[in-house]
């Protein structure tokens, strides 16, 4: 059976969000599909941190604020890493020879390893580690 | 007269490696007394010993037991507000 707990990226959020951006009717397929099946959706503080740079910077502050209040009112689960997160991810991060890795995917991949969070809601490259997968919406 | 114990009958009655006493007692968790070179523990050092790791091991199974259930994603979540509601002039 296919599990129900799905990582939202950093551009999944800003996808959804973001109008003009080219997977914006795909995500927001997307996100009806998770809420109409109660998904266990997940971020963290760090994709969080982002996705408000991501919006303050390229749409306008006041969009990242309101997405920081939706954020807040929502059911979507925060996770909070831990010391020993960050030290694994930087491992995996100075040890993994992918140019495409960067610090927040590696400790991404850490997360969802710990709290067995299998799929991942991306567009953009995803580390192959701890057997993690894209999430495709079912035909 | 106090009834001391020797690391090794410890390790017995804990069940654990005479090396797991000896690191409990460098961590100062476990007192012990020096006498003559060697390590001798006092039988009530140790019923409080194990009293503490007692608590500790409830409390644990307690915070697993009453840790929140994750939330799960809702049609009217306000979130789902937030669909296309800016558009930026990505190029």
């Amino acid at each position: 059976m296919l599990s129900k707990k799905v990582y939202i990226a950093t551009d999944g959020f800003v996808a959804f969000i973001d109008r003009a951006h080219q997977k914006h009717l795909h995500i927001s397929a997307q996100f009806r599909y998770f809420a109409q099946n109660h998904f266990q959706l997940y971020t963290s503080v760090v994709t969080l941190n982002e996705v408000y740079n991501d919006l303050a910077n390229t749409i306008s502050p006041s969009i990242g604020k309101d997405f920081i209040r939706a954020i807040e009112l929502s059911n979507i689960n925060l996770l909070y890493p831990e010391e020993s997160d960050i030290k694994k991810s930087s491992r995996l991060l100075i040890t993994s020879q992918l140019n495409q890795l960067t610090f927040n995917k590696s400790l991404m991949a850490v997360i969802c390893n710990k709290r067995s969070i299998p799929q991942i809601c991306t567009f953009e490259y995803l580390p192959t580690f701890f057997g993690l997968q894209p999430f495709y919406l079912p035909i | 007269m106090k009834s001391l114990l020797s690391v090794k009958q410890v390790a017995f009655i804990l069940k654990v490696h005479p090396l797991t006493i000896r690191r409990y007692i460098k961590e100062k968790k476990l007192k012990a007394v020096k006498l003559g070179g060697n390590i001798r523990i006092d039988e009530k050092d140790l019923e409080t010993f194990h009293h503490e790791v007692e608590e500790q091991t409830s409390e644990k199974s307690q915070l697993k037991t009453f840790r929140k259930a994750d939330n799960q994603f809702t049609p009217d979540d306000p979130f789902l507000q937030l669909q296309g509601r800016a558009a930026s002039l990505r190029l």
